[in-house]
């Protein structure tokens, strides 16, 4: 007797552990839509703070701290005080350090980072210009653990193409670094499920005007 | 049987728990009981949860049943965690959410102090405004001259501050006391300060009202912070009018170690502009530093810095008691330098700061056929301890150790001195709330030498108005030794004393500063002697009363940067030998400076301009029965510097042209009389105008943050 209630309990603890995937599966997906559908700043920070409680119950998955990074990122875009753009991103980087915590040494968690760490210097770029060599450590390091990974070039050509030329930027430069990263992305083929896939649209535009 | 109704029992469960859904909503405020937008709700551990909209509302449901946790969260507040029960009826809540203390919604204690750095908001300058103010020529001391409380440029160095004497002012690197910061001494021209503006990432500079850590300064403290591990490993070249340079930076892992050598000589720059002073030997020089930084563990920082030069100079200048032999003046100087330092957080909640510093410094002096010599040695060891309680309360406590030797030789005749001083130290920082601080501190100093000892209070109070302003009051105690060339023939003297009493109102936004503070100074216990006989006592005394404005503008003109300081100083003193308390030769009434930057991003080029007035100083004449009553003629300087950012094959370089004086003003800082009063020679600047030009190279480095 006391056996089969134990088996039964087995049986639900199991079905419960593996409804996990279908529920994830689900949150991603619609995750995802959101993030697909966000126009504005606030629509992308409900998708971070979507994508967070899915982190928050989902404890061994990094994408979702990923995908709540990436929005929040987007959604400081569209901050205009510089205060809180700097708390936003500070917040960003610390989901990123947790997503790595559950998948060190990943391209695009290091690609991501890097992007963070260089829109924390353009908020004030006169009094933080050291702080870019710690950003192009995480793109070089992004580009290291994946030749191909086309957002570490695309945020590095991107960053080559808002520096002024005085300070070894500009279109010009820019031009033949998009063109690689746009190369890329049009070999990339994601290698798993809810797999990084942004930045396609933003290297074409970019392209298109560093060509002109 | 049994089984089976188990089981229904089970299911049934599990059915009624996905049918009860429980709604939760409410609104989101601040503590103002303003909406708040775009807060994270959510229940622990569960995909369930929602973000508040832009009038602050949220609402969700939820399959989660009994206790759990509601968590709010929003960038800029504290976390917000709540208990709720899940049992099926709706839940309506009013959250509220406190701000994260930040430097901008908390309260700072500011009076007194102005900050250079890059990390903090409050900081009125960044660390590279220290490096490219004009007319500084990327000398510390020269750019803190443009700030309120201090004297324009004259022929002593040093940093002379609101009616203090330039010994008045200590430097201090990482904590640690620097006793010879400047280079050589020479007669009537002030020398630069041996440190590079860009070893620091910090500095504040304190006119008053400092902090207990803080001794032996009557006046000032400026308080110099290292940078930490060096980003990149790369060779920094430059090659300047005056001479050359190689920095060698290399950056491991967890370390970084710089090795630098400079070898400057002015020979074929005063040939090529024509000098006022008569130089028998232009100045030359060579030094050789290592830096080295550690992280060890988790927040330990090992800094350890060394540096050696040696500089030899001559000139003649008039003797003024007879112009047919004028006087021949030749120094060489020697100095060495080791400042170590270890900060860690021994808890999360306790930080130790220690360091050692030795150095030693030697001049040998020819004065026409006179041999002087002047040694000294000095050593210090500190250990600090900060507390940290409350949520923003700190105290911090500790002890120093200084041994200083000095020894002074005439010829044949020697003399000398050690003393031994300990210093003792407590203070804290305690907040009663975010918009009021208090400091309260307290310092106990006792030296070997002088068998004295002395117990110094420092109490600040500052208050945060408003989003922008904020008010502070000081008052403190400072001591500092009579200086060596005193205690080296006696020693049966008292610390001199300094009450500093202070008001200060600063208004700060992003691209704006207005600072105003008003202070008022007494003297007591200063060193006067009468005649040749150099018979010391405690007896002098004085005051200084004055304000300092500051207003610094980032936003009028967008591609440009200005700050204005103004200082207006009433003091008298009677020391030395002065027979009535006077206005001393080092007090302007009324001082101004306008440093101007401009940023000229199509031709790469920074462009500034330093402004500096100030009104005529006091000057003694024995032929006038009225002591120190004739004044010089108004002082005026303009400088400008120009750099220009490009590349030298391949590699980042900033060319760098700046001119001191530009129009050529002729400025006169006091005079020097003969003896019986019929000779009389104006102390001027060694050159009408400076002009230096240099190109820095940082090889391995092509981005434009190598600057």
């Amino acid at each position: 007797m006391k056996t089969t209630l134990l088996t039964i309990a087995a049986i639900f603890t199991t079905t419960i552990a593996f409804a996990q995937s279908p529920n994830f599966d689900k949150g991603m997906t619609k995750g995802l839509e959101m993030m697909k559908s966000a126009k504005a700043g606030e629509d992308f920070l409900a998708t971070s703070n979507f994508f967070e409680r899915i982190a928050s119950a989902e404890k061994d998955q990094w994408l979702p701290f990923y995908y709540s990074a990436y929005n929040l990122l987007v959604s400081g875009h569209f901050e205009k005080d510089n205060n809180k753009k700097d708390g936003i991103f500070d917040k960003a980087l610390n989901l990123t350090l947790q997503a790595q915590a559950l998948q060190p040494n990943n391209s695009e968690l290091e690609a991501l980072t890097g992007y963070i760490k260089l829109m924390k210097v353009y908020v004030d770029p006169m009094s933080r210009y050291m702080d870019i060599q710690a950003a192009m450590a995480n793109l070089q390091k992004a580009k290291e653990l994946d030749q191909n990974n086309p957002r570490a070039a695309f945020i590095l050509a991107q960053n080559t193409f808002y520096t002024p030329e005085a300070y070894g930027g500009g279109k010009k430069l820019a031009l033949p670094m998009l063109q690689d990263a746009m190369k890329k992305y049009e070999n990339y083929k994601p290698a798993f499920a809810f797999a990084p896939d942004w930045g396609a649209e933003r290297c074409k535009t970019l392209l298109e005007e560093a060509q002109k | 049987m049994k089984t089976l109704s188990t089981l229904t029992f089970l299911f049934s469960l599990i059915a009624f728990g996905t049918l009860a859904q429980n709604k939760v909503s409410g609104v989101i405020k601040n503590q103002k009981g303003q909406v708040l937008a775009g807060a994270a709700i959510s229940i622990k551990d569960s995909y369930d949860g929602a973000t508040s909209d832009k009038d602050g509302k949220f609402s969700f449901t939820t399959d989660e049943k009994e206790s759990k946790e509601l968590i709010v969260n929003l960038t800029g507040y504290e976390i917000n965690i709540q208990p709720i029960v899940l049992n099926g009826s709706p839940i309506e809540l009013t959250v509220v959410l406190e701000e994260v203390a930040t430097e901008l919604n908390t309260v700072v204690v500011t009076a007194g102090t102005m900050e250079a750095n890059d990390r903090s908001k409050m900081a009125q300058l960044k660390s590279l405004d220290i490096a490219t103010t004009a007319g500084a020529e990327a000398d510390i001391i020269s750019a803190l001259q443009t700030l309120p409380g201090t004297q324009a440029p004259s022929g002593e160095q040093g940093l002379m501050v609101r009616g203090g004497a330039a010994s008045e002012t200590k430097m201090y690197f990482d904590g640690m006391l620097i006793k010879n910061p400047y280079l050589n001494d020479l007669p009537d021209i002030a020398s630069r300060g041996r440190f590079s503006p860009f070893m620091f990432k910090g500095m504040s500079f304190s006119a008053g009202g400092y902090s207990a850590q803080y001794g032996q300064a009557l006046s000032s403290a400026l308080v110099l912070e290292s940078k930490d591990l060096e980003p990149k490993t790369t060779t920094g070249v430059s090659i300047m009018s005056v001479g050359g340079g190689l920095l060698q930076t290399n950056k491991f892992k967890r370390s970084s170690l710089q090795i630098g050598g400079q070898y400057i000589n002015l020979q074929p720059y005063y040939e090529l502009v024509k000098q006022d002073a008569h130089w028998n030997y232009a100045p030359r020089s060579y030094s050789a530093s290592a830096n080295y930084k550690l992280k060890t563990g988790k927040t330990g920082l090992f800094k350890f810095y060394s540096e050696f030069s040696s500089g030899e100079l001559g000139l003649s200048y008039d003797n003024l008691e007879d112009l047919s032999k004028p006087n021949s003046y030749n120094n060489s100087n020697h100095n060495f330098l080791l400042n170590s330092t270890y900060q860690s957080f021994l808890t999360e909640k306790v930080k130790l700061d220690a360091g050692v510093t030795y150095s030693t410094d030697r001049d040998s002096l020819k004065l026409n056929y006179d041999n002087i010599g002047d040694y000294d040695r000095f050593t210090e060891g500190r250990a600090m301890l900060t507390v940290f309680f409350g949520r923003l309360s700190s105290l911090r406590f500790g002890g120093e150790y200084y041994n200083s030797y000095k020894d002074q030789r005439f010829n044949d005749q020697t003399r000398n001195f050690t003393d031994n001083q300990t210093a003792a130290f407590a203070e804290t920082d305690y907040y009663f709330t975010r918009s009021l601080v208090a400091r309260f501190g307290l310092r106990l100093e006792n030296s070997s030498l002088m068998q004295q000892a002395n117990l110094a209070p420092r109490l600040s109070l500052s208050y945060k108005l408003n989003k922008n302003s904020q008010t502070s009051l000081a008052y403190g105690r400072f001591y500092q030794s009579p200086e060596d060339n005193v205690l080296i023939v006696d020693r049966h003297l008292d610390f001199q004393s300094a009450d500093h009493y202070i008001l200060n109102y600063q208004y700060m936004t992003d691209k704006r500063t207005f600072r105003a503070e008003a202070f008022y100074k007494n003297y007591d216990g200063l060193i006067k002697h009468t005649g040749e006989a150099e018979n010391y006592t405690n007896t002098g005394n004085g005051y200084a009363r004055g304000i300092d404005i500051f207003w610094r503008d980032r936003k009028t003109i967008p591609t440009a940067d200005y700050w204005i300081s103004y200082s207006f100083l009433d003091t008298k003193r009677n020391f030395k030998d002065y027979p009535v308390a006077a206005r001393p030769d080092f007090a302007a009434k009324h001082t101004l400076s306008l440093v101007y930057k401009h940023y000229l991003t199509s031709i790469h080029s920074q462009v500034g301009f330093t402004y500096t007035y100030a009104s005529g100083r006091p000057y003694y004449n024995p032929n006038n029965v009225d002591f120190m009553s004739d004044r010089t003629k108004d002082y005026h300087n303009l400088s400008m510097n120009i750099s220009y950012l490009t590349r030298v094959m391949r590699q980042f370089t900033v060319v760098y042209l700046s001119i001191n004086n530009v129009p050529g003003f002729n400025n006169i800082y006091g005079y020097n009389y003969s003896k019986d009063g019929s000779v009389r020679q104006p102390i001027e600047p060694p050159a009408k105008r400076t002009v230096f030009l240099g190109m820095f190279i940082t090889i391995g480095s092509s981005d434009f943050n190598a600057l």
